[in-house]
């Protein structure tokens, strides 16, 4: 091999491992991850069918939990499920129709208002939006 | 603020004592020495003031005279100052009386008089004892602020130091038999560090279990539910469990047989060694509870354990700059089963402990896997840095040595 | 390999007389000499514009503008994506080392007085790309709606707002309304994205344009010249490669930090500070006395900087009008001078 002959090695040989290392991470970066991205502005919680009054479930809301209640009535509920006291997380109690967290024993009104216990502050609340028989939980501006 | 108060005053119809418009008990006094000007400093910034109510409201007198005999004669109503002992009353003529206290704080109850003599204190001075709590020991006398105000002798925050004045003092507690550490105590406790330490105003203080007006302390039967007013699962796994009935015969209180009173301490699973913890001041060695214990111990060991280590490799992920929003979530997760496992050991079964604490351990477990693997991959970075480097450095060699066999041969 | 190279290029020769560029490209000559190194700064920038568009446009699949999502697309790239943190860091740590280019660049023309007849446009021009890529840092600073960018921004954008008579309509022109809100963001993004990126490609090839229409600088008096094709275009590749490798090492060893997302109702953070490339400014701004003559010091402040911006455009002008002897020391004392202070007051303010 004489020296033109090496240095052209040497070039391509760069040039296909530059190209491979800009084009390889460039693919990876295009192709979608798994999940997909979090923080939405509304989730969709579920039927109706699902939730039989008197009855609660959490669903992450981006990074938050987020309960969803159907109280005694029928009417739907989504507040924050963290605690504003120490950040437990809340429940639904169905006989007193009340927010409940098992930590101090705060408890919340179905609107959110802190009621009783230690709780300095109410849960933000999220809206609830019906259509037909599908259930989606709004953020509130 | 004195010219509206002073409005106020005359538009009021009826008053225990209206307050007239020309306060002659506050021109006098101010001219005689240093201790009847503070009395009148310190009543400038009374509740009782800034609703409008003057001396005369409370002590009587006819304070539009400028006679000091007519102003303060018996003919006046003129009362004086109460003495210890007929304080309670003295208090009592406006807030015992639902009428009067419309007018000024319809939302405030009427029943202080009434409990303060169910309350120990009250006993005691009904009883002749004149060195007890009265009203003003802990509301003082002429700087009254509501409870909900931080400058006030009651706010939460305040209540410790007021009762100690006197819980703390060891000679007058020693007339008594009473210990006078309990202010020392509870500073040190997990309450009071909750409450003085970080600010947490819904933390306990002395009145939150011994009631205020009617101070006493709560006694066998009711302690549970004192401290089951917040730790409500507590109260309710323990008296549905195996220990209660044991407990009751042998009058021990609830909670306070292991947790303490006063100093109550963050609960550590040391409490529950099979060795030397709270449950072998009845349970032997060896015997089946204390090794019931002791598997309760080893759970909460366990996902105290993985919530710790999981935080350590979630800060080491963070401190190289990487996003570990979710392995937090999972971590805060975590922190409510650590929370409901040490709960659960009220029932005294170490299943339910482990009911508790397992979705934590899963939690903590995969928070602290993917922060460890996002540290890795952290690491792999630099070899693909590594691996691009070399080839940006043999096209960049290569390039430079075609140039110098260019130039060479055009010389 | 040698005749399907040449085959290649006959094709392209009969088509687009590709021999033509080049024997024009290889007639044009490069001076050598010590201070030669400096020719390649120019070429650095155009690289990283490439790069910062090809990157960019990378960045444009997973960026969702909004108050709501900006913040939250960010994270996602750096933190979901995979290679997401390579491609943010490179963005970021290619446009400061762009402008640190553009600063070296437009120093060695002043201080080799490139910038002298017939060069006065080529002059004016590179100092419009000057203006449009700080521009293109300013309103790309935005863009993850940060607590940092927020505050940034606003304290920016306040200044604005001093320029007496028009200052308030400006503000609210540039933030969309009166505070920094999710109507300034998709401002900043259309400008970052659409109309700068327009202006700074047109701008460049009218500067690239005029610099191959009139040749380097300097080119007749140099005692040694070499082509620019394929000499001094294969150097500029050697160069390339390195800033490249640069940037990787930085992206990798410092990735671009995220913080907390922007609150307008946050307090702003201690020790808010814009970019490095507006420092100097913005010191300046800062220990300018409330008041100079009963005028804002703010003002003065803006009066004195946009004066010397227009100075320093017109630079071939005025340099041209004085006299023969005093030229050198002239141009020496306001380049290095220049340096000088905006060095200093950088340093005066990062350490502030």
């Amino acid at each position: 091999m004489n020296r033109r002959q090496f240095i052209n090695l040497i070039l391509g040989g760069g040039a296909l491992g530059c190209l491979a290392s800009a084009v390889y991470p460039v693919l990876r970066y295009m192709m979608p991850p798994e999940q997909v991205e979090a923080d939405p502005d509304s989730i969709k919680v579920g039927s109706v069918k699902d939730f039989p009054a008197g009855s609660s479930k959490i669903f992450k809301f981006g990074r938050k939990p987020v309960i969803v209640i159907r109280d005694l009535k029928g009417g739907f509920h989504a507040l924050n499920a963290t605690c504003t006291h120490l950040d437990c997380i809340v429940q639904y109690q169905k006989e007193n129709d009340i927010v409940w967290c098992a930590c101090h024993n705060g408890k919340y009104d179905l609107s959110g208002k802190n009621v009783s216990g230690p709780p300095p502050r109410p849960l933000d609340r999220f809206e609830v939006k019906v259509s037909g028989e599908e259930i989606t939980v709004v953020r509130t501006a | 603020m004195t010219i509206l108060s002073v409005l106020f005053a005359a538009f009021l119809p009826f008053q225990c004592h209206a307050a007239p418009v020309k306060d002659q008990c506050v021109i006098c006094h101010a001219t005689l020495g240093d201790s009847h000007q503070a009395i009148l400093k310190s009543f400038s910034r009374d509740i009782h003031r800034e609703v409008g109510l003057s001396c005369s409201s409370c002590h009587g007198g006819d304070s539009s005279s400028d006679d000091a005999g007519q102003a303060m004669g018996a003919e006046a109503g003129f009362v004086g100052a109460p003495t210890r002992a007929e304080t309670p009353k003295f208090c009592g003529k406006c807030h015992s009386d639902p009428s009067a206290m419309k007018k000024y704080n319809p939302s405030l109850s009427v029943d202080q008089e009434v409990k303060y003599f169910t309350s120990v204190h009250g006993k005691k001075l009904q009883a002749g004892d004149s060195k007890v709590a009265v009203c003003t020991s802990c509301h003082t006398s002429h700087s009254i602020r509501p409870a909900k105000d931080p400058s006030s002798t009651v706010y939460s925050k305040n209540i410790p130091q007021t009762c100690g004045k006197c819980h703390s003092d060891a000679k007058l507690m020693g007339s008594y038999k009473l210990p006078a550490d309990q202010v020392a105590k509870y500073t040190g406790s997990v309450h009071g560090k909750a409450l003085l330490e970080r600010g947490d105003t819904a933390a306990p203080v002395c009145n939150t279990c011994h009631g205020n007006h009617g101070a006493v302390p709560p006694g066998v039967e009711n302690i549970g539910h004192v401290c089951g007013m917040c730790h409500a699962h507590n109260e309710e796994f323990f008296k549905a469990g195996p220990m209660a009935k044991a407990w009751e015969k042998r009058k021990f209180h609830i909670c306070s047989t292991c947790h303490n009173h006063h100093d109550i301490q963050h609960p550590t699973p040391a409490l529950l060694s099979s060795d030397n913890g709270v449950c072998r001041k009845c349970h032997l060695a060896g015997s089946a509870q204390s090794k019931a214990a002791g598997a309760m111990k080893a759970k909460v060991d366990e996902i105290e354990g993985s919530y710790k280590a999981a935080e350590k490799s979630i800060l080491t992920a963070e401190e190289k700059g990487l996003d570990m929003a979710e392995a937090r979530d999972l971590w805060d997760s975590a922190r409510m089963s650590l929370f409901q496992a040490k709960t659960a050991v009220h029932a005294f079964r170490p299943e339910k402990v482990a009911e508790a604490a397992d979705p934590g351990i899963e939690a903590t477990a995969k928070a602290r896997k993917s922060a460890d693997e996002a540290v890795h991959e952290f690491g792999q970075r630099r070899v693909g840095l590594g691996i691009a480097s070399l080839f940006l450095t043999l096209l960049a060699l290569g390039l430079y040595l075609k140039v110098r066999d260019l130039e060479s041969g055009q010389g | 390999m040698k005749a399907l190279y040449d085959a290649g290029l006959d094709w392209l020769d009969e088509r687009l007389q590709v021999r033509k560029a080049i024997e024009w490209a290889s007639h044009k000559h490069v001076p050598v000499h010590q201070g030669s190194f400096f020719y390649y700064a120019g070429g650095v920038c155009l690289f990283i514009f490439g790069l910062q568009v090809f990157t960019g446009i990378l960045l444009l699949m997973y960026y969702r503008v909004g108050a709501d999502s900006s913040y939250e697309s960010v994270r996602y790239i750096s933190s979901k994506v995979s290679y997401g943190w390579l491609i943010r860091s490179v963005h970021s740590w290619a446009a400061n080392i762009m402008v640190l280019f553009i600063f070296i660049h437009m120093f060695s023309v002043f201080l080799m007085k490139a910038f002298r007849k017939p060069r006065e446009l080529t002059w004016m021009t590179g100092c419009g790309l000057l203006g449009l890529t700080m521009a293109f840092g300013f309103s790309g600073y935005l863009l993850p709606w940060n607590e940092l960018a927020y505050f940034a921004t606003k304290v920016g954008t306040d200044i604005i707002g001093q320029v007496p008579l028009v200052g308030h309509w400006l503000l609210r022109l540039v933030r969309g309304g009166e505070e920094v809100t999710g109507a300034t963001l998709s401002r900043f993004f259309g400008l970052h994205v659409a109309i700068l990126p327009a202006l700074l490609s047109g701008l460049i090839g009218i500067h690239l344009g005029f610099v191959q229409i009139q040749g380097m600088a300097h080119v007749d008096d140099a005692p040694k010249t070499m082509p620019f094709f394929p000499n001094f275009m294969l150097r500029d590749a050697v160069l390339w490669l390195l800033v490249l490798n640069v940037i990787a090492i930085l992206a990798v060893f410092f990735p671009w930090e995220l913080g907390k997302k922007a609150d307008a109702l946050a307090s702003a953070p201690a020790g808010i500070k814009p970019e490095w490339y507006f420092l100097a400014q913005y010191q300046f701004l800062k220990v300018l006395p409330a008041r100079i003559l009963l005028i804002p010091g703010e003002l003065w402040g803006i009066i004195v900087l946009n004066g010397a911006g227009v100075l320093w455009l017109f630079a071939p002008f005025w340099e041209a009008a004085l006299p023969e002897s005093m030229k050198d020391t002239v141009v020496k004392l306001v380049g290095w001078g220049g340096l000088a202070g905006l060095a200093a007051m950088t340093l005066w303010g990062h350490l502030s």
